[in-house]
């Protein structure tokens, strides 16, 4: 138990962040060496966090405070004397990444991820979540480009959804633009609305009240981040110090300013580009990592992510050096990649409090193609009669 | 039943429908064993990890057949199939490919290229069986395995290891005196590991070079022939697999072993290029296979054990991000298959019991009438 952890420490963490942990030693001291790594990142973090991020570090550390016993399994984890004391709370990236090697190194992995489990369960047993007002709806665009217009899409999701195979194409990326701005004109919930883009947005497109990631709008930040990594490389430093260098640039990137003056979302946006793997490369992984950070962090209402063709494969080193340049791109490849990240994207909103009443669509982007879920709409059914993207909207609405 | 279980059962049961095996032939420990002749003092066994972490998913699960039909058509039916192998180690490539070849979990920095701790099973079988180092090789994929051949061990060591050749650095080596090749010209051989990318340090030292240039000539390898070669590949996997078959021709080493890596390109989070990278192995493997068929040297006497190393993390584990890692330690993960092929292996045969990875060396060791003696692992029966 870190019982060295002491209000002065958190002096260098940011205002917000530091009055929570000094409101919250007690609990802070409860926490198993182990773990504690996992929640300091999180308080220096906290300032920039999304508001429903910040709901949960309280309730978590309020719950920890009244049931000390649900962290039980950590407490047999063995830690080194060298990560059991007070210096490491300056640097609690440095701290986790060191934590994280020396529980993979001792063959702990396993204990830690049971202990986990354990609290997780121990956690949702006892903290009810709330669910949105509203379901949510995720709506995605992948394909852009392609001209495999036979190739076996939504082999993943069919069996949570139904598929469309006549779906009229004109007009459609302009409803589903519609019913994003339409959603976010009727709640204006700062970062309840988003729209990600891996190339340039739709013509339809407006950013009023909703919170975006247009994936050339981050060049200047990328291009800061991809500098330091080809520096790292050239010198030879290894990837966990990479990753750590990298994990340790949050709100550090200067050129994050140019991209959004939100702090919160120049905080996200760094982190995508530095924390997400291959983010810094492909922009269909940029999407995927975005959709699924949006959606684990920020529990949004609303989402239209669309993926555009990422850059063809390279040796690493030359694609990290061709990232920005933009000229060879893989549509084929990239429909394969989007089709599977659409998948992982219905898991991450299925993880979100409120999901049986949530709604999901993928459309094929140009083609007659989609692809919907939710409650009342039978799944691993195939409809081939013909509609429009309206339409498909609204069965969605009325099987609520 | 747990998931390791689960994933065992989901496996055996397409290759049972698959290859044709009976119910009779899900062996168990207790009834009969795989192998059927003794030790056979020409024996030959070649190791080779289905490279950088394959999930289930998307090889032998109903869904990932698709993309590996020379392991299903022509390799399943002629093998022992493992249907549950768990790495309980370290879950990073190098760490995992060196605990195979130990026979031990190692738990060194994975990021650090150091031998591993315990004898490797190289050590084993030149040391106890007096065999020349032409007799026991391991292609590696990148600088980081350069040391895997042998351990920090006092009693083996060095002068009782494998040759390591790494595929890639010799290739770089042959182009730095090129006649106006550029490294440009082989951009998918010359490929870096999605997790270690590599400094860009080519071409190679004088001082490696030279170690190249001896290699090179003992292993009789042309260099304008590796150049031209080399410039059809499309993978690093593809090089790998090439010298590898040159050296079983050059010297028809009794144990080889391959680490094949393509698939590593998970990382960047390209499910497509994933795809490939499997789809390219699995024709590697059969490949090699083949090579083990015709050339007369191997054919006939030669066990071949083909297995990831680990797997990769599940869809629906919130702590991962799929296909992309294999950061979470989930049964996924952890849990994957092997194939046993060749010389005294009974085929057709399905083995749904839970092995683990550093079973391999122990086993290996007994095809070789040795004892693994600082393994952790031990010999599987059916095999060994």
């Amino acid at each position: 138990m870190p019982s060295w952890l002491t209000s002065d420490q958190f002096s260098l963490y940011p205002p917000q962040g530091s009055e929570l942990a000094i409101s919250h030693l007690a609990a802070l001291r409860e926490i198993p060496t182990a773990l504690v790594p996992v929640f300091l990142v999180e308080l220096k973090e906290y300032d920039w966090k999304f508001p429903v991020e910040q709901r949960d570090i309280v309730t978590r550390l309020e719950f920890i405070q009244t049931n000390p016993s649900s962290l039980a399994g950590f407490r047999s984890i063995h830690v080194p004397v060298a990560l059991d004391g007070p210096e490491n709370v300056k640097d609690p990236q440095r701290f986790l990444a060191a934590m994280t090697a020396c529980l993979w190194s001792s063959l702990q992995m396993d204990a830690y991820r049971k202990a986990a489990d354990q609290f997780v369960a121990l956690y949702e047993a006892n903290v009810k979540p709330t669910p949105p007002a509203h379901p949510r709806l995720v709506m995605i665009c992948i394909g852009q480009q392609s001209a495999q217009p036979d190739y076996p899409l939504f082999q993943k999701l069919r069996t949570s959804g139904q598929v469309w195979t006549n779906v009229r194409t004109d007009g459609a990326a302009a409803t589903l633009v519609n019913a994003l701005h339409q959603r976010s004109a009727n709640d204006p919930t700062a970062y309840a609305h988003w729209y990600v883009d891996g190339g340039r947005p739709l013509p339809e497109y407006q950013a009023t009240n909703i919170a975006q990631l247009l994936y050339p709008d981050l060049a200047p930040v990328n291009k800061e981040i991809l500098a330091i990594m080809m520096s790292c490389i050239k010198a030879g430093s290894g990837p966990e110090v990479l990753h750590v260098r990298l994990a340790e640039l949050t709100r550090h990137i200067p050129s994050a300013g140019k991209v959004t003056g939100d702090a919160r979302m120049q905080q996200f946006v760094v982190t995508l580009l530095t924390q997400g793997s291959g983010t810094q490369i492909f922009s269909t992984s940029v999407v995927q990592w975005a959709t699924r950070e949006i959606l684990r962090r920020a529990e949004p209402a609303t989402i239209l992510a669309r993926y555009a063709p990422r850059q063809h494969q390279k040796p690493f080193n030359t694609m990290v050096a061709d990232a920005l340049s933009g000229n060879d791109f893989d549509p084929e490849g990239s429909l394969v990649d989007a089709d599977m990240a659409a998948y992982y994207s219905y898991l991450g909103l299925k993880r979100l409090p409120g999901a049986e009443r949530d709604r999901f669509l993928v459309w094929f982007e140009g083609h007659p193609q989609a692809f919907i879920a939710a409650p009342g709409i039978a799944p691993g059914t195939v409809e081939e009669s013909p509609t429009d993207m309206a339409d498909l909207l609204s069965k969605m609405q009325a099987s609520m | 039943m747990n998931d390791s279980d689960r994933l065992s059962l989901s496996r055996r049961d397409f290759l049972r429908a698959t290859i044709g095996s009976t119910a009779g032939s899900l062996i168990s420990v207790r009834s009969y064993g795989a192998r059927i002749s003794p030790v056979n003092p020409k024996q030959k066994v070649i190791v080779v990890t289905f490279g950088g972490g394959a999930r289930d998913d998307e090889t032998f699960s109903i869904d990932g057949q698709q993309y590996i039909p020379h392991l299903l058509n022509t390799l399943a039916p002629q093998c022992c199939f493992f249907a549950q192998v768990i790495n309980r180690g370290i879950l990073g490539h190098y760490v995992a490919t060196a605990s195979i070849a130990t026979g031990a979990y190692e738990t060194f920095d994975n990021f650090v290229a150091q031998p591993p701790e315990h004898p490797t099973i190289f050590e084993y079988f030149r040391s106890d069986l007096r065999r020349p180092a032409e007799d026991a090789w391991v292609i590696a994929p990148g600088s980081l395995f350069a040391q895997m051949g042998s351990s920090r061990s006092r009693r083996y060591g060095p002068g009782h290891g494998a040759e390591v050749v790494l595929p890639k650095r010799l290739l770089a080596s042959v182009l730095g005196d090129s006649d106006g090749l550029q490294f440009d010209s082989y951009p998918n051989i010359l490929r870096d590991s999605y997790e270690m990318p590599a400094a860009p340090d080519l071409p190679a030292s004088n001082a490696e070079r030279e170690s190249m240039d001896s290699l090179l000539g003992r292993m009789k390898l042309d260099r304008k022939e590796l150049r031209s070669r080399a410039a059809k590949f499309v993978s690093p996997d593809e090089l790998s697999v090439y010298i590898t078959k040159h050296v079983m021709r050059a010297f028809a080493p009794s144990l080889l072993f391959l680490t094949l890596h393509d698939i590593d390109i998970a990382h960047s989070g390209a499910y497509s290029l994933y795809l490939e990278g499997i789809r390219r192995t699995d024709r590697l493997c059969a490949e090699l296979w083949t090579e083990v068929q015709q050339n007369p040297e191997y054919a006939d006497k030669t066990t071949v054990l083909i297995l990831p190393d680990f797997g990769r993390d599940a869809d629906n584990d919130s702590g991962g991000n799929g296909f992309q890692h294999h950061r979470t330690g989930s049964a996924s993960a952890r849990t994957t298959w092997m194939m046993a092929l060749g010389h005294g292996i009974r085929e057709r045969t399905i083995v749904h019991r839970p092995v683990e990875s550093i079973d391999i060396t122990p086993t290996v060791a007994g095809l070789f009438g040795l004892d693994a003696r600082r393994a952790q692992g031990k010999p599987i029966p059916e095999l060994a």
